[in-house]
């Protein structure tokens, strides 16, 4: 029995557009458990990132509500979201957002002492992190300008796991990246999912979907249907057709 | 004439106000002390220097006597100010104590020209909130009877001509001679009441032919089937194959005029399919309004609506509710009881009555076109109401359900929810 991390409740989102109101997301009734790899999928436009904005706490529904554990976070003001945020959740998204003008640990640096003001044990977290995905003691001192975009995710990656969040949420984690840098930032999501990191990613691409055990397709503000793949295990060609089939019914 | 009276109020305040604000930008308290009877404490001062701790004052006046270094020697009453440095602060009058022609000591004269200031100045300031605040009530007032004249009334006509636009002509539009729209009102109303009276018309006139038509297909349909079972005991009997074909295509031309008869009974009942149903996303939050709208004589006490997207047509699920309010104030007349929940993949809205609902073997019938309960005898309708929301509900993927309650007839629209498949 999977304990459950995050539940919503007929979550919608309506955005006002020149006097019309478009519903983005409608009724959405969802659970998320703990060290699960979720992922969501869905043509442009059906509301995937919405959703994504929605779960974490970086927007508010219209209706509906999202509960954590036993608090409802739908009904936090601006404050109680930052703290939230700050507290359970880390974000990876397609845009790394480092600063330029400090260096590799001090942004990670950064993200941590928001949350704890103990500089001894963030910088051991920190290099223990640098270390899982391979980001060498030379390159923590560089500045963002002066790595490649491969390597600035992995940062990204070891920024959002700093304060050691119950969820990692990305968006399209590896749109800005190539094949093989990409391949790198879903084998380092993937690691951390093993060792128990649960993870949302929103997503249309196919090889990054495969990373996740349950698959999530919107269509039109709704969820169409779920596909439970499994653990991941590298070179699972029954895992691809599963995916493939779920996906071709689901009109994709 | 009562607007010209909130004008002259609103002018008389404003005036107030400037008037007020002029005098405190203006306005000085007179600060000057009396010289002569200054001149005569000092001078009472200075003659009783040597003996100073038994001096007395006779002027009225409230002073201060210090001597060079500061210390007080005599005070008229406490809570003067006894320093230079805060006689100086607050405009004090400060004088020299000469005796034998050298100065000996300073008399504190105190000034409380400052504090009247602060006074005066107070006072207007309360008389200019006080402006303010009646002015914004005056406002506020008009505004509530603006709306309640003008805005609400405007909102009643605009959601009236939106459902006799939509075809729906059951629903009175209340009048009220206090509005502006008053006699608008009326007129409207006969409108409605005319059109609804010339739909009447036509639904009897529809009646009658489809009555017409209905005892043709009868009277038309018996010789059809003697004709057609002639035909078949002579395609039957005869061993002439010509003829047995002869008879064979009788029976299909009477199987044609058969079908043909029934298409022509039945095209009436395709009528329904010409009143159009566009479903689209909307919030529960507009159920109660359109609940509201539907019971115009509110005898429901209508209860919060559940948070969620529904899939609905606004003006066909008013016309829904307001069949379902206008058959109960029509049957029963009693309160009604009105319930909103969510099911599986649907919000339920159960409209309830105390009329003792309807005997059982006319529930299933109820929804049939036409077809009208036992209560309905002497109650004008046409028998098309739960008919035709029926409809509506199915072309809005949703249901209507009809049945006796524990205190009366019980209708619950189900609504579908966006995306939950229901």
């Amino acid at each position: 029995m999977k304990n459950i991390l995050l539940k919503t409740d007929h979550l919608s989102k309506s955005f006002s557009s020149g006097g019309t109101l478009q519903h983005v997301l409608k009724n959405i009734d969802l659970e998320l458990y703990q060290g699960d790899y979720t992922v969501i999928m869905g043509a442009s436009g059906a509301g995937k990132s919405t959703l994504l904005y929605a779960l974490s706490g970086m927007d508010t529904p219209s209706l509906g509500t999202i509960t954590f554990g036993d608090r409802v976070i739908s009904e936090l003001d601006q404050d109680g979201l930052a703290v939230f945020r700050r507290r359970h959740c880390g974000f990876v998204f397609q845009q790394i957002y480092l600063i330029d003008g400090m260096s590799v640990m001090d942004n990670v640096l950064a993200a941590g002492l928001l949350v704890n003001k103990d500089k001894r044990a963030l910088l051991a977290r920190a290099r223990d992190l640098f270390a899982a995905v391979d980001i060498s003691g030379e390159t923590q001192k560089k500045f963002p300008t002066q790595i490649s975009g491969g390597e600035a995710q992995r940062v990204g990656i070891v920024r959002a796991l700093i304060n050691d969040p119950e969820i990692l949420f990305a968006d399209e984690p590896t749109g800005a990246l190539n094949s093989k840098t990409g391949l790198d930032v879903l084998d380092t999501l993937t690691r951390f999912n093993e060792q128990g990191q649960s993870v949302v990613m929103v997503t249309h691409d196919m090889r990054s979907a495969r990373r996740g055990n349950r698959i999530l397709y919107l269509k039109d503000g709704s969820i169409l249907g779920e596909c439970d793949l499994g653990r991941y295990e590298h070179g699972d060609r029954a895992r691809h057709e599963k995916l493939s089939a779920f996906l071709g019914e689901m009109g994709w | 004439m009562r607007r010209r009276t909130v004008w002259i109020l609103l002018a008389c305040i404003a005036a107030v106000e400037i008037l007020s604000f002029f005098f405190m930008l203006t306005g000085k308290t007179d600060g000057s002390q009396d010289t002569v009877l200054v001149n005569k404490a000092l001078q009472s001062v200075q003659r009783d220097w040597a003996a100073i701790e038994s001096h007395e004052d006779q002027t009225g006046l409230d002073y201060v006597v210090l001597d060079l270094e500061g210390t007080v020697l005599f005070k008229t009453r406490p809570g003067l100010r006894e320093s230079l440095n805060e006689a100086v602060m607050y405009r004090d009058t400060i004088l020299d104590i000469q005796a034998d022609g050298t100065v000996v000591g300073k008399l504190i004269l105190y000034n409380d020209s400052v504090q009247a200031f602060r006074a005066w100045k107070q006072g207007i300031m309360l008389i200019l909130a006080a402006a303010v605040c009646v002015q914004y009530a005056v406002c506020a007032g008009y505004l509530v009877y603006v709306d309640r004249i003008v805005i609400k009334p405007f909102h009643r006509l605009e959601g009236f001509a939106e459902r006799v636009a939509g075809g729906d002509l059951d629903v009175p539009l209340e009048m009220d001679r206090q509005n502006l729209f008053g006699p608008f009102t009326e007129s409207f109303d006969i409108m409605r009441s005319e059109l609804k009276r010339a739909r009447q018309a036509e639904a009897r006139a529809n009646g009658e032919k489809k009555e017409l038509v209905a005892k043709l297909s009868h009277d038309i349909r018996t010789p059809v089937a003697s004709i057609k079972a002639v035909a078949e005991v002579g395609a039957a009997l005869t061993d002439n194959e010509r003829v047995r074909e002869d008879h064979m295509r009788i029976i299909r031309k009477a199987d044609q005029i058969d079908a043909l008869i029934t298409d022509l009974f039945t095209a009436t009942l395709e009528e329904l399919q010409q009143l159009p149903v566009t479903p689209q996303d909307i919030e529960s939050g507009e159920i109660g309004d359109l609940l509201r709208n539907a019971d115009y004589l509110q005898r429901a006490k209508i209860p919060p609506v559940p948070a969620c997207i529904l899939y609905a047509d606004r003006l066909r699920l008013q016309q829904v509710f307001d069949n379902i309010f206008n058959n109960s104030y029509k049957y029963a007349d009693t309160e009604i009881e009105v319930m909103v929940y969510r099911e599986e993949g649907c919000l339920a809205v159960s409209i309830e009555d105390y009329g003792g609902g309807v005997s059982e073997g006319e529930v299933p019938f109820l929804k049939e076109k036409f077809r009208r309960g036992g209560q309905a005898e002497h109650v004008e309708g046409a028998g098309l109401g739960l008919y035709i929301s029926d409809h509506f509900m199915r072309e809005m993927k949703g249901g209507l359900d009809v049945r006796n309650g524990a205190h009366g007839l019980r209708v619950t629209v189900l609504i579908g929810q966006s995306g939950k498949g229901f």
